[in-house]
């Protein structure tokens, strides 16, 4: 039960930020009627959300997991780029449009969390035999993980968020906050940059293909074509981080402008010279108040885009994820496409098995064509000494694996290739959508491995 | 809907915002099936709908360059509710006839007066700094017509020629008089795919009764199509013997980059045969291997195959000429030329395809000039007693606010003498 309990507390608390920050916000903080459709969207989502996850007919009919994920990604997005286009309007919305936007703000700070939490609270009780326990230590988590925000409203209400927040910084803060936070995908290593960059690595690159098509100038395996170069370019992984981060910074740098090109106040009326000083500080102040949610979605964006590894020299070496065989096989089965993301990303996955005191580290990676390769993380040569036990193993960098003691590239096409620098190859076979591993081959080879007698480097 | 209220939204840019996201909605919900980009692409320029959005930006994209350019040529008499309406003014009383006379050759002193009746002054520089982004609209208009055109217009063949042969293709005679690559003698290959580039490919097409060099790269025209080399290779008569039954055939091999394997089957049932290029020397290096072939005169690795299970039977090198007893198959191989597959395109909207690429490229790079190419305007009035001035930057208002200041200080300066 308690995990139902962390995991509803983690969300309410940060559902009641979200929230904190627009009730807050000058646009609803003076106006009765916009705080309202606030928290009408905030309570019709919870509700929704949390029944369209935890109905067991609802959740069956209303999309698989990867529909709801899809939608949240888009929701987000949208949220953090409004921002863009309230800031291109000059002209105020009419209230009932600025009330029906606030209603669906309130209903998109936590309507596809409350899905979430509401499915995987249901699950938790299913598993455990004890729903109603399930329910209860959620909504325990859900009440807790709101106090702050009802303890606490009345100090942070004093707070100068008339002075920090305007709408277009608000909705881009909240959109940036809400990448930050991930929702529950982030219990599974979600994060909207992965699909985001994909989405627009596949873009680029198909797009990039159907301009030399359209312009009768489509590459060839090996014959020399005009402008194929800058195709490639145009079309690659790195356009399309180029692509991401300019989406991701439009909204702060564009908003950094607006407040940065207005005017300097018009003091030369004011007669007194300690006035005058006054009201150009006080302009001043204010530039650095509103610059304030600049910056913090500056570092939350830059956090993401690390997080997910995407910096122009990645290194790539994620942290392994414990399996352990199906109950009553001795297999251990890994989905090529599951919460650990999709091996058909190309990015490597590391993964380690416990036998006893035995740590058995193992990589996946999928190649160029298709094919999966599943060996342990370490060689038949290198053998770090004891303090340099950070140096075992591979990362992974552009098309390579790149063993971290000796530095050797190993092309990921030959992984399972035994022998030399290569890392060892585990037996595996893909079977319906996932890689199946016998436990006792995998331990045995690890066996093998441990066994050799390595002399630390071929160096 | 008014004509003018219709055609003055279709001109603005909520209506380009509102296209544009109306196609980027759509791509997103043909993101949850398979294909996207092949799903978006056939909805944007097949289907009624995605048409119809694609004309109505075309359309808006052409309807804003006009607005856009009439605005910034139309020359409005200046008036003191226009100049209140800029982003500074300023008020500044005159003492007197002097004092109007200073101010009035002051004036006159900065910038250009466009305007001089009724009492004002109007300057206004980098008035046609509107045309890169005019360019910009109408290159990326005419690309998007011109690729709707293409998409429903263009028709591809493909075909295969080899050195000195003619063809009929779709009514028109198509030869190859002459065909140039820079085939190597001396081709390292390292690994099993080591890089192959064959570069300064190029063939002489005759058709319609002219000839033209035909290469890899951007096509060629000739009689009304375009025409492109899509792949080269060795052409290779083979006569095989077999179970008492004689055939004779010229392959057109696929057997480029080296390591590829030409399938060949042959009529006398299970059995077949398969070619791949044989290496000239195999040269190791630790754990490196590199194989070296003669493109020019290359020779063949010849395997024969029984059966669906591909039983090696036997394999020999042999070169065009040679002739050898393989399991059980005679072979012989004759003489060797070269062929090219030609893409053959007929497409009326191929150099507006191409126009347009080259004049959105061209006003995307001349919008680079817009940092410091904008419209700045200054504008002045005696009315009562009172000049009023007023400055409006199209961009970098903080600057053309504090240089209107500057100018108001000045004049004031001026008036008060």
């Amino acid at each position: 039960m308690s995990e139902s309990f962390l995991i509803a507390l983690r969300e309410s608390f940060q559902a009641s930020l979200l929230l904190a920050l627009v009730l807050f916000s000058p646009l609803a903080r003076d106006d009765g009627g916009f705080r309202r459709s606030v928290l009408l969207g905030f309570l019709c989502a919870v509700i929704a959300g949390f029944a369209a996850g935890a109905v067991p007919g609802l959740s069956r009919n209303l999309g698989t997991h990867e529909t709801w994920t899809f939608w949240r990604h888009v929701a987000e997005s949208s949220v953090f780029s409004l921002s863009i286009a309230l800031l291109v309007t000059r002209r105020d919305p009419p209230h009932s449009l600025t009330a029906l936007g606030l209603f669906l703000l309130g209903f998109l700070l936590c309507f596809f969390e409350s899905r979430g939490l509401g499915f995987i609270v249901h699950d938790l009780g299913a598993m455990s035999g004890r729903p109603a326990a399930s329910f209860g230590a959620a909504g325990l988590g859900i009440v807790i993980g709101s106090l702050p925000l009802v303890l606490l409203r009345r100090p942070v209400r004093k707070l100068p968020f008339e002075r920090i927040f305007s709408t277009a910084s608000l909705l881009m803060t909240v959109g940036a906050l809400q990448f930050g936070f991930g929702g529950l995908g982030e219990l599974g290593g979600e994060s909207v940059m992965v699909p985001l960059q994909r989405g627009l690595q596949l873009f680029v690159n198909e797009f990039m293909k159907s301009v030399q098509s359209t312009l009768l100038v489509t590459e060839h395996p090996f014959l020399d074509v005009s402008l194929s170069g800058l195709a490639q370019y145009l079309g690659s992984d790195r356009s399309a981080l180029t692509a991401t981060v300019l989406f991701l910074m439009a909204p702060p740098v564009f908003l950094l402008i607006v407040l940065f090109a207005r005017p300097d106040p018009e003091v030369s009326g004011i007669a007194g010279s300690s006035r005058r000083r006054q009201n150009i500080a006080a302009f001043r102040q204010d530039l650095s108040f509103q610059a304030a949610p600049v910056l913090a979605v500056f570092i939350v964006l830059v956090v993401q885009l690390h997080a997910v590894n995407i910096s122009l020299n990645p290194l790539y070496d994620p942290e392994p994820i414990p399996v352990r065989e199906a109950e009553g096989s001795d297999l251990i089965r890994i989905p090529l496409a599951g919460k650990s993301g999709d091996l058909s990303d190309k990015k490597l996955r590391k993964y380690v098995y416990y036998q006893g005191s035995k740590q058995v580290l193992f990589l996946a990676v999928m190649k160029a064509d298709g094919a999966v390769g599943v060996a342990l993380d370490q060689c038949e040569i290198c053998r770090p000494a004891d303090w340099n036990k950070d140096a075992k193993g591979y990362a992974q960098k552009g098309e390579n694996l790149i063993c971290k003691y000796c530095v050797t590239p190993i092309a990921t096409r030959t992984v399972n290739t035994p022998g030399g620098c290569n890392p060892v190859p585990v037996p595996f076979l893909v079977k319906e959508g996932a890689i199946l591993i016998s436990r006792d081959e995998l331990v045995s080879a690890f066996d093998k491995a441990e066994a050799l007698e390595r002399t630390g480097t071929h160096l | 809907m008014r004509p003018s209220a219709f055609l003055r939204f279709l001109s603005s840019w909520w209506c380009t915002a509102l296209l544009l996201l109306a196609l980027a909605a759509a791509y997103l919900a043909l993101s949850l099936g398979q294909n996207p980009y092949p799903a978006w692409t056939a909805f944007v320029f097949r289907s009624f709908p995605g048409m119809t959005v694609t004309g109505a930006l075309i359309a808006n994209l052409l309807a804003a360059t006009v607005r856009i350019g009439r605005e910034r040529l139309r020359r409005l008499p200046v008036t003191a509710e226009e100049i209140r309406s800029m982003d500074a003014h300023s008020e500044i009383p005159l003492q007197g006839e002097r004092a109007a006379r200073r101010a009035a050759e002051w004036l006159q002193g900065h910038g250009e007066a466009q305007d001089t009746a009724s009492r004002g002054i109007r300057s206004v520089a980098g008035s046609l700094s509107f045309l890169p982004g005019a360019v910009v609209r109408l290159g990326l208009a005419l690309l998007l017509a011109a690729v709707m055109v293409s998409v429903h217009a263009r028709k591809t063949y493909d075909t295969v020629l080899r050195e000195g042969a003619r063809k009929e293709v779709l009514g028109t005679l198509v030869g190859l008089e002459s065909l140039a690559a820079d085939l190597p003698a001396d081709h390292l290959q390292v690994g099993d795919d080591g890089s192959f580039l064959l570069e300064n490919v190029s063939a002489r097409i005759a058709a319609s009764g002219s000839s033209a060099v035909v290469t890899p790269g951007f096509p060629a025209r000739i009689g009304g199509r375009y025409y492109r080399i899509v792949h080269v290779g060795y052409s290779q008569t083979l006569a095989v013997t077999a179970a008492g039954t004689r055939t004779m055939q010229t392959l057109d091999l696929d057997i480029l980059p080296p390591g590829r394997t030409h399938v060949v089957s042959l009529p006398s049932g299970e059995m077949f045969l398969t070619l791949s290029l044989e290496p000239d020397r195999v040269i190791s290096k630790g754990l490196v291997t590199g194989r070296q072939y003669n493109l020019r005169d290359p020779r063949y690795r010849v395997v024969v195959q029984q059966g669906r299970g591909g039983a090696k039977a036997e394999s020999r090198v042999l070169g065009p000429g040679g002739h050898a007893r393989i399991g059980a198959a005679q072979v012989a191989l004759g003489d060797r030329s070269r062929y090219v597959r030609l893409q053959i395109v007929s497409d009326p909207a191929l150099p507006a395809v191409y126009g347009g690429m080259i004049v959105l490229l061209a006003g995307c790079a001349a919008m680079c000039s817009r940092f410091f190419w904008y419209q700045r305007e200054f504008a002045a009035i005696v009315e009562r007693g009172v000049l009023l001035i007023g400055c409006r930057d199209e961009f970098f208002r903080k600057w053309g606010i504090a240089k209107c200041q500057r100018w108001k200080e000045e004049l004031e300066a001026l008036a008060l003498e």
